[in-house]
This record gives C-alpha cells, sequence and structure tokens, in this order.
C-alpha cells in the first residue's frame, strides 16, 4: 500500500470507505506541509486543491474593510479543509491561515472530480462521506447562530 | 460526633448547638470580589458565625439577598477550601443582579449545601473529559480543581470550554495554575476576530483534540441543555459509554430541599434528585422533549 493510500485509510472520514474508493483519492493526494501563519486558501481564488488536516490548526477567516479579519471557523485534525472545488465556480469564499505548524495531505480537485465522474459507484460513496461534513457543519453553524450560551427568555403560558 | 480532642467549652458548645436548619439562611461575609465578565462576577465568602455544613463538588447553595430574595447557586470552590465558598453569579433578574452587585464586607444568608455531586471525592482510576458552556464551568470549577490534585499526575484530565466570544471566558486566571497541575485545557469560542489564537467552533468540535481512553473515561457536562445534549451525543459517537457521563442540570428554584415541586422535571425533582444526573432515560429522553 502506497504510503499516501495508508494515511488515507485512518482518516475517520474515509474509514468506512471500500479499498478502491481510497486508492482513486490516493491518487490525486501528496503529503504537504505548512508553517504557522502561512496562507493557505485565498478568498476569490481558484478551488483548485483541498486538504485533509492531519495535525495543526486552520483558521477560515473573512477580511472586513478597515478592521482585523473575522474568524468563521477553526479547522484541526482529521478534518477536511476546503470545500468549493466541488461545484462551480470553484473559488473559494473565505481566507485560510495555518494556525501554527499544519501537516497535510493535499487533494487535486481536478483530478479528483475526473475519478469520481470516472468511477460512479466509488464517486457517490466519496460523496456521501464529504457530504456529512456539509452537514456537520451546517448543523454547528445553525446551533452557533441559536446564542445558546445567552439568557433563557422563560415563556409564560398565555404572553 | 465529638472528638477526643475537642476542649470541655467546644464540647459545650456542640451539645447546645441544634443542627443547622436547612431552611435558615446562615450569614456569610464577602471577603473578595472579582468580576470576571461584564455580567458574571465571582464571590469568596465566609461564615460570621456558623457555617454550612461539608459540601461536595457540583452541589449548591440557596443565597439570600437580604430584602431582595434567595436564587440557587453552585459552589465553585472544591471542598478542600475550608469554611470559604466562592460562587460565581451571572447578573440576569432581580436576586441575580443584587447579588452580582454587593460588595466586599456585605452580608447574604446561606443555606445549603443541597443535591447530587460530581462524585470526584473519589474519582476512581480513570482518564476525564471536563465540558464546559457559558457559565456552566461555575458547577465545575470545584470538580476541575479536585481532578487537578487527585488525578491528573496518574491520567488524561481534559477540560473543554466553550463561550459566545472570548470576553465570556471566565476563570482565566485559573487556568494556567490548573494546566500547571498536568489538566489540558482546550477552550473554543462561536466568534471572535482573529486576534483570539484559540478555537472557533461548537464546544464538541474540541473532543477531537482531547486525550483519552474512550473505554475508560468520565465525563461531567454542564452548560446551556442543548448543548449538553449535542455533547452526551457526540461522547457516544466516540465510544464514551452513556453511563459514565454525567450531567447537571438547572430549573427554578425554591425551598431547595424537595417539598415545593418548583423544579420537577419528570418524575425528579432536581433539588433533591439532581442538578448532577447520569446521562441515562428518562432524564435523557426529558431533556429532548419540550416541557409542558
Ligand atoms: C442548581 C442550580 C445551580 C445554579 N448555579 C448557578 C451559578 O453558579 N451561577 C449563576 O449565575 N446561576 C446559577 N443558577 C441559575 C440561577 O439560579 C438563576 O439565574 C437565578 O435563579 C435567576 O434569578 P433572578 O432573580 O436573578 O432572575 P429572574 O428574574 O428569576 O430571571 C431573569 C431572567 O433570566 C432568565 N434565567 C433565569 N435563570 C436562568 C439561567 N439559569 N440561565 C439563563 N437564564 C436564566 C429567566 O428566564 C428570566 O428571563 C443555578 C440554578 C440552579 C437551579
Ligand atoms: S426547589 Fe422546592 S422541590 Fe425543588
Amino acid at each position: 500500500m502506497s504510503d499516501i493510500k495508508a494515511i488515507l485509510s485512518k482518516v475517520p472520514l474515509f474509514k468506512q470507505l471500500p479499498d478502491e474508493a481510497v486508492t482513486l483519492l490516493s491518487e490525486c493526494a501528496e503529503e504537504v506541509s505548512f508553517e504557522a501563519e502561512t496562507q493557505i486558501l485565498t478568498e476569490g481564488a481558484m478551488a483548485s486543491t483541498f486538504y485533509v488536516v492531519k495535525s495543526g490548526e486552520v483558521s477560515l477567516q473573512v477580511q472586513q474593510p478597515q478592521s482585523i479579519p473575522l474568524v468563521i471557523q477553526t479547522i484541526n485534525g482529521n478534518s477536511l479543509l476546503g470545500l468549493s472545488w466541488i461545484s462551480p465556480p470553484y473559488q473559494w469564499s473565505f481566507d485560510a491561515i495555518a494556525l501554527d505548524k499544519v501537516e497535510a495531505v493535499e487533494f487535486h480537485a481536478a483530478c479528483v472530480r475526473e475519478k469520481l465522474q470516472a468511477h460512479p459507484e466509488y464517486g457517490f460513496l466519496i460523496m456521501q462521506s464529504i457530504l456529512g461534513v456539509f452537514l456537520e457543519r451546517l448543523q454547528a453553524t445553525r446551533t452557533r447562530m441559536l446564542d445558546i450560551y445567552g439568557v433563557t427568555k422563560e415563556v409564560i403560558p398565555g404572553d | 460526633m465529638i472528638s477526643a480532642n475537642q476542649t470541655s467549652a467546644t464540647i459545650a458548645d456542640s451539645i447546645n448547638e441544634p443542627e443547622a436548619s436547612p431552611f435558615v439562611p446562615l450569614p456569610y461575609k464577602i471577603v473578595n470580589k472579582h468580576h470576571d465578565t461584564q455580567d458574571i462576577a465571582t464571590i469568596t465568602i465566609e461564615p460570621v458565625d456558623k457555617a454550612i455544613p461539608p459540601y461536595k463538588s457540583g452541589q449548591f447553595n440557596m443565597l439570600t439577598v437580604y430584602r431582595v430574595g434567595e436564587i440557587a447557586i453552585s459552589i465553585s470552590s472544591p471542598p478542600t477550601s475550608g469554611k470559604r465558598i466562592v460562587h460565581t453569579i451571572r447578573d440576569v433578574g432581580a436576586v441575580s443582579h443584587a447579588l452580582f452587585n454587593l460588595e466586599i464586607g456585605d452580608v447574604i444568608g446561606v443555606r445549603g449545601a443541597f443535591g447530587t455531586d460530581w462524585q470526584t471525592d473519589e474519582p476512581g482510576d480513570a482518564d476525564y473529559l471536563v465540558v464546559a458552556g457559558g457559565i456552566g464551568l461555575a458547577p465545575l470549577r470545584g470538580a476541575v480543581v479536585e481532578l487537578a490534585e487527585k488525578v491528573a499526575a496518574r491520567h488524561n484530565v481534559n477540560l473543554l470550554i466553550g463561550a459566545r466570544e472570548p470576553a465570556q471566558m471566565i476563570y482565566e486566571t485559573d487556568m494556567k495554575r490548573l494546566e500547571q497541575m498536568g489538566v489540558k485545557v482546550y477552550k473554543t469560542v462561536d466568534m471572535a476576530d482573529s486576534g483570539w489564537k484559540g478555537s472557533v467552533g461548537l464546544v464538541t468540535e474540541l473532543i477531537e483534540k482531547a486525550v483519552f481512553d474512550p473505554k475508560n473515561t468520565k465525563a461531567l457536562i454542564c452548560g446551556p441543555e442543548v448543548m449538553i445534549r449535542f455533547t452526551a451525543r457526540k461522547l457516544i459517537e466516540f465510544g464514551i459509554a452513556a453511563e459514565s457521563i454525567l450531567v447537571s442540570l438547572e430549573r427554578n428554584m425554591q425551598c431547595g430541599v424537595g417539598l415545593c415541586g418548583h423544579c420537577q422535571l419528570g418524575p425528579y425533582l432536581i433539588c433533591r434528585d439532581g442538578p448532577v444526573f447520569p446521562w441515562a432515560p428518562p432524564v435523557k429522553d426529558l431533556l429532548s422533549q419540550k416541557e409542558r
């Protein structure tokens, strides 16, 4: 088994996938690392790669005029970094900055898209795994919007 | 019980002294006060005369602000801190506002200690995951100090804290001391700018960072009930047994001793059967249902 395939088969996100699906992914992937403060993704740029973060933490940020950037979310070990490569216009919506040294697996998006189309039986399973990440992030975002740490307003019947 | 080294004067005192009534507040003086955030303050109190009986981490007191009212507030000091007790108060309404505004030297009434506890007096041989959301760290503070003292040298003790924003983090000065004692502290907030160097996201996302053996881990959770539900489910996904998870719940209270029924949750009175419960039915199911 190639090194990269061995790494991918241990990532929880891909653990349920059949061996053939992991092989397809590994053919489009390589190991990379980023020093702290490196800008990994840039808002508006082509989403030609995406990553599985193995260690370290990445901050997803949005620039705001005349102020310091806002952090949307931080991404750490075993998580997927970059989702905009999946559908057109293949452009990043946020900046991604390494908060500390980051070890990751980099995927070449065009290569992955080609493999998914050429092998729909595995393509579906791979997309199902990635959809799980979308769902989890959507639910987390909705929960954060609830402001659960705020003061609960007591509901008095009839009010 | 009278011990052998008591003097005749103290023996006479203890014979004449009636048992502290759970209905009569004992006067305590504020000896220290610290503002944690804009709307959260931590006070240290000590008895003016008689003290409440010994307590355990996770229990609560009923605090009276004279001429204003009485509310339930968790004990935030570990049981080892003697007669001094620490309480952390968030200013949300009439009584908590009055408590929040008291100063060093002011006197309040204290009844307690009431309710069930985190069982950290006998923590056993296990890793610990302590998960706190917002002011939910207050009922856990004593337990974390106990775990730092009794467990951290032998097992992993992880403290996972979630808050709305960095300025809402409480006990910042405690954290350094806990880390020195071997507790691994992880923090996350719902929103921040890039000046914040911790994580941004749900407190459940910190579980991935924590170091623990799921087969031998006990978890303590306190915070808003939505957060308790999500965290307990996530811990079970990570392989922690439901019976190893304890949660602390809150309801409006009046008597604090199981008489008035104000704090009812299904078949339970939270002041008597809680506030700390195992994450098991029916508590687990009651938390997912709309209360009527
Ligand atoms: C076992 C137990 C332990 C507690 N420990 C602590 C503690 O350590 N520190 C602390 O600050 N509080 C704690 N509380 C909550 C505290 O008792 C309430 O905040 C208090 O009763 C509010 O009374 P009040 O008169 O200030 O406000 P009220 O006038 O009764 O309420 C004002 C507003 O605050 C809301 N509110 C009431 N309680 C809460 C709450 N718990 N969380 C969010 N919003 C609320 C009400 O719905 C209302 O909208 C605890 C409660 C229980 C049952
Ligand atoms: S507060 Fe009275 S029964 Fe619980």
